[in-house]
């Protein structure tokens, strides 16, 4: 293990998980102020927002990433829609997941 | 399982159920691991350096970006600062969580933190945005949060051995079943969107048309901004406009009504 390495990895680790701790740290102690009153504004109006913006963002762009040939794109937008259909009738995840493997794993064996 | 407060649901939360709830991103993660793996021994590093990098980053971003700054021979500081701007993301995380966890304390959220990926994150919020009421957290939520990041923790370092150990082998063994299991993240995310919007109308009152603007407006930002060639900033520009975009609508009917 070659130490200049293991220092740059320390490096990113550490900035990576400040990342996601810190904010999560401070809108803890944000939401306690804001419920004693001390503090407001409109961010907690946006917060509910967050998770389906960032949800379709990292579809749209694990989508595109399986798009860079024709053919992924044929495959994986076939895919979709058995996920989507047990997606929609069961709101399972497990179930959705393995259908939609399983699903593209057949398309491929065609397409 | 642990019980909740006097007049809370204590829902499923708890290790076994953040386990169970991570096989959907383990089969994701395996084979992005295990490519990860594989580029990471092509680019010089061995398999201790490999394992190690995804130990302490824990970031498939991150890394697969180290990695060919490697092999491009990138600096030290140019390597750090493109590692650590592609995660800028993850501040989006804590906050849009924050509200279904009042009361944690911050030792519990310093490690529930670590685990705080993307595919973590949509599946916490998915959980928790369906919990009513909003508000402290539960006694089950630490547990759960920690089974479910370890699930994907422990894969994402398993997956990254065997791609560094076994090679190009695993690749070449599983032809099509590699690409296959790189379509569960979407399924994932498919999955989630349609719990999430679900979910909308128990979020923001009588009508989930805000969340229907906000979802709209960040997957345009997000394709605009992959086609122009700024993907690592997609995820985070769209968890901003998105945002904007939904509360300017609601607030714009609200005026209107």
């Amino acid at each position: 293990m070659r130490v200049e390495l293991l220092l740059l990895f320390m490096v990113v680790g550490v900035g990576n998980y400040l990342m996601r701790f810190l904010p999560l740290l401070w809108a803890l102690r944000w939401g306690e102020a804001e419920t004693r009153g001390a503090a407001g504004g409109g961010l907690g109006a946006l917060l509910p927002f967050v998770g389906p913006s960032v949800v379709v963002a990292l579809l749209v762009t694990s989508l595109l990433s399986e798009a860079l040939d024709g053919a992924g794109l044929v495959r994986a937008g076939i895919a979709l829609v058995p996920t989507l259909v047990v997606a929609v009738r069961y709101d399972n995840l497990g179930l959705a997941v393995l259908v939609g493997v399983v699903a593209y794993w057949l398309i491929s064996l065609v397409v | 399982m642990s019980r909740g407060r006097a007049g809370e649901s204590t829902g499923d939360g708890g290790i076994a159920a953040g386990l169970r709830e991570a096989v959907p991103i383990v089969l994701g993660y395996l084979p992005a691991a295990v490519a990860f793996g594989v580029a990471a021994r092509a680019a010089g590093l061995n398999a201790i350096e490999a394992v190690v990098m995804s130990l302490i980053v824990f970031s498939g971003a991150s890394q697969f970006a180290l990695v060919g700054l490697v092999v491009a021979g990138a600096s030290w500081f140019v390597m750090a600062a493109i590692s650590l701007v592609l995660g800028a993301r993850h501040v989006l995380y804590g906050p849009s969580l924050a509200p279904h966890l009042r009361g944690m304390t911050r030792g519990r959220a310093a490690a529930a933190a670590f685990g705080l990926t993307d595919e973590v994150f949509a599946v916490v919020f998915t959980k928790l945005s369906e919990r009513r009421p909003v508000g402290r957290t539960l006694r089950t939520d630490f547990s759960y949060l920690l089974g479910l990041g370890m699930g994907a923790y422990v894969s994402w370092a398993l997956g990254t051995w065997i791609g560094a150990v076994a090679g190009v082998a695993v690749v070449v063994a599983l032809p099509s079943l590699s690409p296959a299991l790189s379509f569960a993240l979407p399924a994932l995310f498919v999955a989630l969107l349609v719990s999430l919007t679900r979910s909308g109308d128990a979020v923001l009152g009588s009508t989930s048309r805000p969340v229907a603007v906000a979802v709209l407006t960040a997957a345009m930002v997000a394709v605009a901004l992959y086609l122009v060639g700024l993907e690592s900033w997609s995820v985070l520009a769209a968890g901003v406009s998105g945002p904007v975009a939904g509360l300017l609508f609601r607030r714009g009917r609200t005026d209107a009504g």
